[in-house]
């Protein structure tokens, strides 16, 4: 470790102890790792934090004109494969690609937070892409209008021609026409490569065979959607769905929760939506709350409601219900659902098994962006609610398949099945237990007390046990990947090739097949071919080669000193 | 905890008579003072098996902190691979000491250090923390404690009040607090500890400086004309000393001991090894559960050894403030 | 001075430190990098809705004004809502504070029984092999880390043996079956889960009482009125219980004040090794993720334990000793 100066600020203090323990790696790169080798014991005692690729102990090294990047990194207690994940891409990018790079370790919020309001990085990953429908994503992520501070274009690209293909896609209401834009939004962007997945994720459903079975996924929410829960088969007598998360839920409030998996897992079975999907990722009107509609014209939907249908507190829930939820949160802005409010105006009664909704601007995918996500909340209990956001929910009602039963905060959330609702579900109970350690889950999950696995940790427990004979899998491939995104408004990183070679040096395959035990696939498409009709395999792909990352960036003008700094061409 | 009476006599008192006639220089006096008070303590300490074996294992310590490079075999953070080609890590590797063909000590973590490595730079991590934060946690301590009890009045309330603050904060929550501030790093660690440990030190050598000032040959030296600090740095400080090393002992051991709950947490400095953060890492992906009890069981093995030296050898100096004890 | 000035004068104390302790939080909480936002927003909000959570969060507001309804709401025992879970902290101090608690008491009952027995026989045997295995044994115990013994005790104990549970308070899918919190502590499910984070626990707090009493032991029996209950012939079980123990228990009780304070703090650590839904877990969540509301209540809490307990130690300790005058 570094020398006991105190007067090393922290930034040197963290570039001399990462550039130093990253020292050794070209040196010793097929050599039996000895240690007394002349002159490397100096992990860092050489103090002035060279670039990477520095030799054994001379302490020069060459000034480039690009700046030190700083590669956001979680902690590893919280996710380890991704912690080592991004080490092991910013120790080649410092050694193999000549650039100067820095790993903050934060804390998650602080990370996220730092990336995506404050701008402050040049390099962040996580698990991202949690929806059904691509475009609108995107076009949150990448839309040039949305690059002011906390906006959602924390990557800063800008290019116009994607811009309006994004537009265009979002108003345009044939299904054909919508395919062929995605097809020529994806091929521009893998071309530019704003952001690159480095690991397609799997769905995994891991489960308690003697328990559970028939797991089928959905786009979305994988195995732990509506569309799974509906048709989830329970085994033998057991009666209960006994399920766990590493950290309890924060609130009750389904207006009032923060978009984390583990709430919306919830409150998508204690909540109906106008309109559900299949694993098809189509609306399926049989366990839909509406089970027609119609699009009247480009900004009015019309949708027939079921009039039989009551809430878990034994009220009948009526068209009124339904035009009060789109209003109420339109009209209350609830933070959560701002986007989807965007294109919501008023909702109406038409008589008492139809509700218009009348759009404020054309949304084609109306059912995928907004009709699929807004819960159906209660007017007799929300209409004197004010501020529903910050609201203090203890016993929520609702009129899902499941019912809430009791919330034992910090240890347990139980669920009771709603009998009367028209998409019934096979097990009587559902909870959810606390459980931080990931040891401690499987041994759960071998002996029964635990049937299955929602958070789909990927790890070499998995790994290890996914052949045990009480232990069943599924793995779909998933919208969602790991990104990779650079800056654009640091230096250096908003030229195309950089971003290309940067692409190339990132070891996907060895990513996946080392710290994920192979269970994604290397990600080469940000619209994954989960989605069908629109992905397209026709897009720019990228060879996972350090060579050809170096000789990209020697071709568009740069150059490498003696110690392997990278230098940018001078304008 | 240390007493609050104090022993009945002073054995240095006729150190003061002895050295009356010479032309020394008034702090060269001191130092000589200090130094035969050092050399008395040492002969009580060392008299102790126990404190002989701590201290040799401090030292021990201490040698393989200064010649880690030389005794460990890899660097702590570097990555390992298998073969030449540097693609596939080397991950979960067995050691070596048990038998496996694997080339690493004590075999690899997950994410493919070596083992032995890690133990042995954790070293450095480990005598940092703790002996940096006990020389301020005893130093800063005795100061204050020597002032408060020695002036008196409205000094010592206001330093008492300070101490009374620290006392009300939870050590570890606002170790996590300040770290969670400052930043997850080591310094921040050590100034974390720094400033909530010396609240101890503190109280008790102000109640110690109390008695002493009122004692005779402290008087003596008032009429006489003697300056406050000579008084303090002669008279008060040498008498004092047995209790700032024993706090000093024990600020090593809380020290290292808060420093690895601390990076248990997830708040250590993930640039640096150190024990606890390799507890927290073996945690963090369950080696215990695949059974690679070597990765888990030596840093806490290191730790302890070290705490209870450091509490050995603070036991070692309570001895000598309470002769009852010998 | 008196009695009653000295204790005026120490509840004055409690309060000036309760307040500081209080100010320093509040500015350290402010002082953290990362947007407390970041948790309750999502990327899906646009910029205004944003902004309008954190102007409802009071976040925009100056210092000065944020700290004023602080001391207010403080002084009305009112901590704010959860930015999270938008509950009052209140309710959530009051859901995870016993569970810390009963586990925190339980472990010092087991210590101190425990602790202040061994270290009256081993100050009693002075020399014996007892005594030096006993003395040893507890700076070992006070030596290695809580949370290391507590992996160790669930890796033989839980995961190879299976003797106990590995988490939590309760068995998996007990969940709706109590009513309440003192309807669960006295169920047999319970007590097998409290076992071992106890018992872990107690091993480490065992080590202090004992040594003390020891020490105390050892000063009072070199006293002269030792000799004379033997030279009334008293049993040698008479004297050690009843006469030497008595007199050597007063600095166990003003240690025992402090220790408490300092457990209820530290108790992070088995909690997270356990997966113990307590207090000191809560607090470190709520700090990493920046929900000030719980992050303060919950430190204030923990940090008035201590300072409430150091004030019963020094009140206790000037009342049983007579020596101590009231200065």
């Amino acid at each position: 470790m570094a020398s006991s100066d105190p007067e090393m600020d922290r930034r040197a203090f963290l570039k001399a102890t990462t550039a130093g323990s990253a020292v050794g790696m070209t040196a010793l790169a097929g050599c039996t790792g000895g240690g007394g080798e002349g002159g490397e014991g100096g992990d860092g005692e050489s103090g002035d934090g060279g670039s990477g690729g520095e030799s054994e102990g001379d302490g020069e090294s060459v000034e480039s004109n690009l700046p030190t990047y700083t590669y956001t990194n979680n902690a590893q207690s919280y996710n380890p494969p991704r912690h080592d994940a991004i080490n092991l891409i910013a120790t080649q990018f410092d050694e193999e690609l000549g650039l100067d790079i820095e790993v903050d370790v934060l804390e998650w919020g602080t990370l996220y937070s730092r990336v995506t309001e404050e701008y402050d990085y040049s390099f962040s990953t996580w698990h991202t892409f949690f929806v059904s429908e691509p475009v609108t994503e995107l076009n949150n992520l990448l839309n040039s209008g949305n690059t002011d501070p906390g906006q959602g274009n924390y990557s800063g690209y800008a290019n116009s021609e994607v811009d309006d293909l994004m537009t265009s896609y979002l108003g345009e209401p044939d299904a054909d026409t919508r395919v062929e834009q995605a097809h020529q939004i994806q091929q521009i962007l893998m071309d530019e490569v704003p952001m690159m997945p480095i690991a397609q994720m799997p769905q995994a459903a891991i489960f308690n065979n003697n328990q559970v079975s028939n797991w089928q996924a959905d786009l979305a929410n994988g195995f732990n959607s509506y569309w799974t829960m509906i048709n989830l088969e329970m085994e033998g007598d057991e009666t209960v769905l006994k399920g766990y998360w590493p950290e309890t839920l924060s609130t009750m409030n389904v207006l009032g929760h923060n978009d984390e998996s583990k709430h919306v897992y919830q409150f998508n079975m204690m909540y109906d939506y106008l309109v559900q999907l299949n694993n098809n990722a189509e609306p399926d009107p049989e366990v839909s709350l509406a089970t027609d509609w119609n699009r009247v014209d480009e900004t009015t939907m019309e949708y027939t409601i079921r009039t039989d249908h009551s809430w878990h507190d034994g009220e009948d829930l009526t068209a009124e219900d339904v035009a009060f939820s789109y209003n109420y949160i339109n009209e209350n802005e609830v933070p959560l659902y701002s986007t989807q409010s965007q294109y919501l105006e008023s909702a109406e009664v038409v008589d008492e098994e139809t509700v218009r909704v009348n759009m404020a601007e054309p949304l084609g995918p109306f059912n995928l962006a907004v009709a699929n996500l807004l819960p159906i909340i209660p007017e007799h209990k929300w209409a004197d609610r004010e501020n529903p956001s910050q609201q203090n929910i203890q016993e929520p009602v609702g009129s899902g398949p499941m019912m809430f039963d009791y919330w034992e905060q910090g240890s347990e959330f139980g669920m009771v099945r709603f009998d009367d609702h028209f998409a019934s579900v096979d097990f009587e109970r559902r909870f959810w237990r606390v459980i931080p350690e990931a040891s401690t889950v499987w041994e759960n999950l071998i002996s029964g007390d635990l049937n299955y696995e929602p958070f789909g940790r990927i790890d070499r427990q998995l790994d290890q046990n996914q052949s045990n004979e009480n232990i069943g899998t599924q793995f779909n491939v998933a919208p969602t990947f790991w990104h990779f995104t650079p800056n654009e408004r640091q230096t250096g990183l908003d030229d195309v090739e950089m971003r290309k070679a940067l692409a190339e040096t990132i070891p996907r395959t060895a990513i996946v097949d080392q710290l994920l035990f192979g269970f994604p696939d290397p990600g080469f498409n940000v619209v994954s071919p989960a989605f069908g009709p629109l992905h397209t395999e026709d897009v720019t792909e990228y060879e996972e080669s350090v060579e050809a990352a170096r000789t990209r960036l020697q071709e568009a003008g740069y150059s490498y000193a003696d110690d392997g700094t990278l230098i940018a061409p001078s304008e | 905890m240390a007493q609050e009476e104090q022993s009945g006599r002073s054995i240095y008192t006729d150190l003061d008579e002895t050295t009356g006639g010479e032309e020394i220089d008034k702090w060269r006096r001191t130092l000589r003072l200090w130094r035969e008070t050092l050399k008395e303590h040492w002969g009580l300490l060392t008299d102790e098996l126990s404190v002989r074996l701590s201290m040799l294992t401090v030292a021990g310590f201490v040698l393989i902190a200064i010649f880690a490079p030389f005794i460990a075999t890899h660097q702590p953070l570097q990555r390992q691979y298998q073969g030449e080609a540097g693609i596939i890590i080397d991950k979960w590797a067995e050691p070596s000491l048990l038998g496996a063909d694997s080339g690493y000590l004590l075999g690899t973590t997950a994410e493919g250090f070596d083992i032995f490595s890690q133990l042995v730079y954790g070293t450095r991590a480990a005598l940092l923390v703790g002996l940096i934060a006990a020389v301020f946690t005893a130093g800063i301590g005795t100061l204050v404690g020597l002032v408060a009890g020695y002036y008196g009045g409205r000094v010592d309330d206001a330093l008492m009040r300070i101490v009374d603050f620290l006392y009300g904060m939870p050590l570890l929550p606002t170790v996590i607090v300040l770290v969670a501030v400052l930043g997850p790093n080591l310094w921040n660690i050590i100034l974390a500890l720094i400033i909530l440990q010396w609240r101890s030190t503190a109280r008790v050598i102000r109640s110690q400086s109390l008695s002493l000032r009122e004692r005779p040959f402290v008087k003596a030296a008032e009429v006489a004309g003697a300056g406050d600090w000579h008084i303090i740095s002669r008279h008060l400080a040498p008498n004092v000393l047995p209790m700032t090393f024993l706090y000093g002992s024990f600020g090593i051991a809380w020290a290292i001991l808060a420093e690895a709950g601390v990076s248990f947490i997830g708040l250590g400095d993930p640039n640096t090894v150190s024990w606890g953060t390799m507890l927290q890492a073996s945690r963090a992906y369950s080696a215990l559960s695949f059974g690679a009890w070597w990765w888990f069981v030596p840093p806490g093995i290191c730790i302890g050894l070290l705490v209870i030296s450091g509490f050995l050898i603070g036991r070692g100096y309570e001895e000598i403030t309470n002769p009852k004890l010998q | 001075m008196g009695k009653a000035s000295f204790v005026l004068r120490r509840t004055l104390q409690l309060v000036v430190t309760l307040w500081a302790v209080g100010t320093v939080l509040f500015g350290l909480f402010r002082l953290m990098p990362g947007d407390p936002t970041s948790y309750v927003v999502s990327s899906q909000m646009t910029q205004e809705a944003r902004q309008r959570l954190i102007e409802s969060y009071g976040l925009n507001d100056p210092l000065h004004v944020q700290y004023i309804r602080f001391l207010e709401n403080l002084l009305a025992l009112n901590f704010g809502q959860s930015f999270h879970s938008n509950q009052p902290v209140t309710d959530v101090i009051a859901t995870y504070l016993p569970n810390t608690l009963v586990l925190m008491l339980t472990a010092f009952v087991i210590a101190y029984v425990l602790g202040i027995t061994l270290g009256v026989l081993s100050g009693w045997y002075r020399g014996s092999r007892f005594e030096r295995t006993t003395v040893v044994t507890a700076l070992t115990a006070r030596s290695v880390p809580t949370f290391y013994v507590g992996l160790i005790v669930l890796w033989i104990f839980g995961a190879t043996f299976n003797v106990i549970p590995m988490s939590g308070m309760t068995s998996l899918g007990t969940g709706g079956q109590n009513t309440g919190f003192f309807d669960m502590v006295f169920t047999v499910d319970f007590l097998k889960h409290l076992a071992a984070p106890a018992s872990v626990l107690a091993f480490y707090y065992m080590g202090y009482p004992l040594l003390i009493m020891r020490s105390s032991m050892l000063e009072v029996l070199s006293e002269d009125f030792i000799d004379v209950c033997r030279a009334k012939g008293l049993t040698e079980r008479t004297i050690m219980f009843k006469h030497a123990a008595r007199n050597a228990l007063l600095p166990i009780v003003t240690a025992a004040a402090i220790a408490l304070g300092y457990a209820v703090g530290g108790s992070v650590l088995i909690e997270t090794v356990f997966a113990w839904p307590g207090i000191g877990r809560e607090m470190v969540r709520a700090v990493l993720r920046r929900d000030f509301p719980v992050a303060q209540g919950t430190f204030i809490v923990l940090a008035s334990t201590i300072i409430f307990l150091n004030f019963v130690a020094d009140l206790a300790y000037g009342y049983l000793d007579p020596r101590v005058t009231y200065d």
